[in-house]
């Protein structure tokens, strides 16, 4: 890109690629040493899973309770099930189960679980129950 | 077009600093297609997607490090001779990587790969590691879009050590689209050891194919007329089956996919990934 073909001098570089040349010696500095920042500072304990649940909606016959999962943790949860539970004291009355591809570090998923009671008259337990390691 | 290098200030030469800047900003174009078409396979599979977060980031930070001289040789030796301007090479390698980094960054939007809910390291994580073949791209597309105004001007990979660079950023291009993959992974352990040799041998004979291809082309210090066996198959063929064998295991070990195998898997993955590698080895020497 830069004119250099032709014999020309250093003083035939256009002005143009100074600037995106400037543009990515910071953007190769920049990510590069922010992965070396995560590797050698950064947090690589176990995934931490923090669920929250929205309001529980209709769907078709059954209903929806849709969750969010985040890994608060420094680690990666490949192959995350989450298992839902209604409960009526101490009997079960209906279970539901997710298997989540990855939840990353620091990063927030979304699902959901269907059931055919309605979970708003049940307790509702949900779980993180197991993961791997990718 | 021969510019002598003059320091007489004259009208011309405020044209001609607008005339760069306007060949500089077509080039740049050329620039961002390149990478698009050289990186759109990996920016569509998900298993690159996935390596931006879980990949080790020391490794990350190494590959994306590496990358920087890999351009800049890429740019010398699809240069021409005999001029030689190293600062603009190191100049044409980071414009290149921004052009990379700005289109895997622009299509993993499109994509909806990164976006709201995801973590800083996630979303750097994923653009870094498709940043690196984007860049390759967008510096090969200076080679193939451009052209030698001088027939007679030799480019600089017709020298033997210039050739085998290319061989080995060939096999890196082809072997990071496939390292990746679980395909891959699958294909070595269904392989017997009967298979790996029979590929090795495949490897070997498609890779000679193209290199007898190149010296027909006259782009190699030997003759093109009747060209010999062994020693275009020993200096070229082995010689760049060796290079895609080594690229192969760097690659399977910087996206982790050597942890924890015993060294018979190693072998058995490296010979397996050099079929994509050899294979990029012959039509990158072949092709730029």
């Amino acid at each position: 890109m830069a004119d250099r073909d032709h014999g020309g001098k250093n003083s035939d570089i256009p002005g143009w690629s100074w600037i995106f040349a400037a543009a990515g010696l910071v953007l190769a500095v920049g990510s590069a040493g922010f992965m070396l920042y995560q590797a050698f500072a950064g947090d690589s304990s176990p995934p931490q899973l923090v669920i929250e649940t929205d309001p529980v909606v209709p769907s078709g016959r059954g209903h929806l309770v849709q969750i969010r999962v985040t890994n608060r943790g420094g680690s990666v949860a490949a192959g995350l099930v989450v298992e839902a539970i209604l409960r009526e004291g101490t009997a079960t009355v209906e279970t539901s189960t997710i298997t989540m591809g990855f939840v990353p570090s620091g990063s927030q998923r979304r699902a959901g679980f269907f059931f055919s009671r309605d979970p708003r008259k049940f307790d509702l337990q949900i779980l993180a129950k197991g993961y791997v390691q990718p | 077009m021969r510019d002598s290098g003059q320091t007489v200030q004259d009208p011309a030469s405020a044209g001609s600093a607008d005339e760069a800047n306007r060949r500089f900003a077509l080039e740049l174009t050329h620039a961002f297609g390149g990478a698009i078409l050289f990186s759109f396979p990996m920016l569509m599979t998900m298993e690159l997607w996935q390596l931006g977060f879980y990949m080790d980031p020391f490794r990350l930070a190494l590959f994306i490090v590496l990358d920087i001289p890999l351009l800049v040789g890429i740019s010398r030796y699809v240069g021409f001779e005999p001029t030689s301007q190293p600062l603009a090479d190191v100049l044409d390698a980071f414009t290149a990587y921004a052009v990379g980094f700005a289109v895997a960054a622009l299509l993993l939007l499109l994509f909806a790969i990164i976006g709201p809910g995801m973590s800083t390291n996630e979303i750097i994580g994923k653009i870094a590691v498709q940043a690196v073949p984007a860049s390759i791209g967008a510096t090969l597309a200076r080679s193939q879009f451009g052209e030698s105004e001088r027939e007679e001007e030799k480019r600089r990979s017709a020298r033997y050590g210039g050739g085998l660079f290319l061989m080995a950023v060939g096999a890196f291009y082809f072997s990071a689209s496939v390292a990746s993959t679980e395909e891959m992974v699958l294909i070595s352990f269904k392989m017997t050891f009967a298979h790996v040799v029979a590929l090795m041998v495949f490897s070997l004979a498609v890779m000679h194919g193209f290199v007898h291809a190149v010296v027909a082309q006259g782009k190699t210090p030997i003759l093109p007329d009747a060209i010999p066996f062994w020693p275009v198959f020993l200096r070229f063929t082995i010689a760049g089956y060796g290079i895609a064998l080594l690229i192969s295991v760097f690659m399977l070990w910087i996206f982790g996919r050597a942890g924890g195998l015993e060294v018979a898997q190693v072998v058995q993955a490296t010979v397996v990934l050099g079929f994509p590698a050899a294979l990029g080895a012959g039509a990158a020497r072949l092709l730029l």
